[in-house]
């Protein structure tokens, strides 16, 4: 049978909690911000503040500047992580096969329903009517041709793209615009002759082999409208190869307690997913940004892997004071990676049991009451402790 | 926006599938008849929950938060429509 998929897909979803919260907000140029109102960043931008240039990753300063009236709305994580579980929740209920592919966006395997159509108007009705947030779904053959679709059909948009109308309908997009190719793949694309969709259907896989590899088979595959690459992930389920979480700080910070609160925060975060997927990891890697939007990293590699937040926080404060320059900070990132499963026993190759079965037992008590109900001591004083979207779908 | 949170008396309605809406908020002497909910959301603190609702009069947009733990209802936020 001919597959089919949905993919539901919520216009600019941060705009849309608030303006569903607040409806006075409908039709004004609003944008939501992580950070501080000052020198924060755009994290989701309406519609009408896009028609001023503003996007998404720009700083609240540039955001201001191209459009003077927009209306910057401090990001409340807790509200949209609550709407999009509320959202997710009704899709798993309707359907057999969900795959959340992030907080905002879910595929739905619509395989052998008699109308996709008539299907997705009633999603898009029920939704709209219960949450009050406008969305677009696109229909396809693939995940990749049902992201598309959403794609060139938004805001609010519902577009089914069949098997034989891919070239027809898609063959026009630049190659850059297939979900899975990115810009400098696009780049490279571009500089052999191939700019559309319609000319990667016309080249010659060996050729796209040749210089690529195995992704030049993957470029071709996703242009024909075959799942490739990325989205396969969602069939076999995601490799984990690192878990990291960074924070832009609500202002600019140089005092060294501070960092290192904010480090441990960062480092609670990535040891508890770590321990949550039972995984532990081999390096760890850490980013800082400066107020002048310059930045310095580091990785490392150990014998031992880690996974408790002690020894991630001791690592990443030692690579953290090589690199460090006596200047304010905007954010912090912090990653382990070479990520494999915690299949050993504690006692075979981890030095301090005594630490991992604490945190495992904190671990056990958070998962009851909330993450950071029992902190350390370091983070007692920390506010706006929980306000960070928890990861949904599967790791980008 | 202007914050507030108060302690007030609500009128709510519990529906059959455990869903919980303001149908009236008490203010002076008078209660004032809610719209349906705008929005509602749901934070977890400890082991209690507070549900947040954005409801409009018509006139005002008010923030109500319902402790499930003391069933007790806040007015955290109010502004002009």
């Amino acid at each position: 049978m001919n597959k089919k998929y949905l993919l539901v897909d919520m216009d600019a979803f941060f705009v849309s909690c608030e303006v569903a919260a607040k409806p006075e907000l409908k039709g004004k140029p609003v944008g939501v911000v992580t950070g501080a109102q000052r020198n924060g960043v755009v994290a989701s931008v309406s519609y009408e503040a896009r028609k001023y240039g503003v996007k998404a990753g720009m700083t609240t300063f540039k955001a201001r500047d191209l459009c003077p009236k927009i209306i910057l709305i401090p990001a409340d994580a807790i509200k949209y992580a609550y709407i999009s579980d509320s959202i997710m929740d009704y899709l798993k209920e309707k359907f057999e096969k969900v795959e959340v592919f992030s907080v905002d966006e879910a595929f739905i395997d619509v395989t052998g329903v008699k109308n996709p159509l008539r299907t997705a108007k009633e999603i898009k009705d029920h939704i709209k009517k219960n949450f009050h947030t406008p969305l677009t779904i696109g229909i396809g053959p693939s995940r990749v041709i049902a992201k598309m679709a959403c794609e060139i059909s938004k805001p609010d948009g519902l577009l089914e793209i069949k098997e034989d109308e891919i070239l027809e309908k898609l063959g026009g997009l630049e190659v850059d615009e297939i979900p899975g190719i990115g810009e400098r793949s696009g780049e490279a694309l571009r500089s052999i002759g191939i700019r559309t969709i319609a000319d990667l259907w016309k080249v010659d896989e060996d050729l796209l082999l040749r210089i690529f590899g195995i992704r030049g088979k993957w470029f071709k595959d996703l242009a024909m409208g075959k799942d490739a690459g990325f989205f396969t992930l969602l069939e076999n389920g995601p490799p984990l190869k690192s878990i990291g979480h960074s924070e832009t700080f609500s202002r600019d910070i140089i005092d060294e307690e501070e960092i290192k609160n904010y480090t441990l925060y960062l480092c609670e975060k990535v040891g508890r997913r770590l321990r949550k997927h039972n995984l532990m990891g081999y390096g760890i890697s850490v980013y800082i940004r400066y107020y002048d939007f310059t930045g310095n990293g580091i990785s490392r590699k150990f014998e031992k892997p880690i996974f408790t937040t002690a020894e991630i926080y001791k690592r990443a404060i030692s690579l953290l004071e090589q690199i460090r320059e006596v200047k304010p900070a905007r954010l912090i990132g912090v990653s382990v990676f070479a990520v494999v499963p915690m299949k050993m026993q504690l006692s075979i190759f981890y030095d301090d049991q005594k630490q991992a079965r604490l945190e495992m037992a904190l671990d056990k008590i958070n998962d009851i009451y909330g993450d950071f109900t029992v902190r350390r001591a370091r983070l007692a004083g920390m506010q706006n402790i929980h306000h960070v979207i928890p990861p949904r779908g599967i790791p980008r | 926006m202007e914050t507030l949170d108060k302690k007030i008396t609500v009128i709510a309605r519990f529906n059959g599938n455990g869903g919980t809406y303001p149908i009236y908020l008490k203010f002076s002497n008078s209660y004032i008849k809610l719209k349906t909910p705008d929005a509602i959301w749901k934070e977890r603190v400890g082991r209690n929950f507070i549900t947040r609702f954005s409801v409009s009069d018509g006139a005002n947009r008010y923030i109500l938060a319902l402790n499930h733990e003391t069933l007790e209802w806040k007015l955290e936020a109010i502004n002009d429509e």
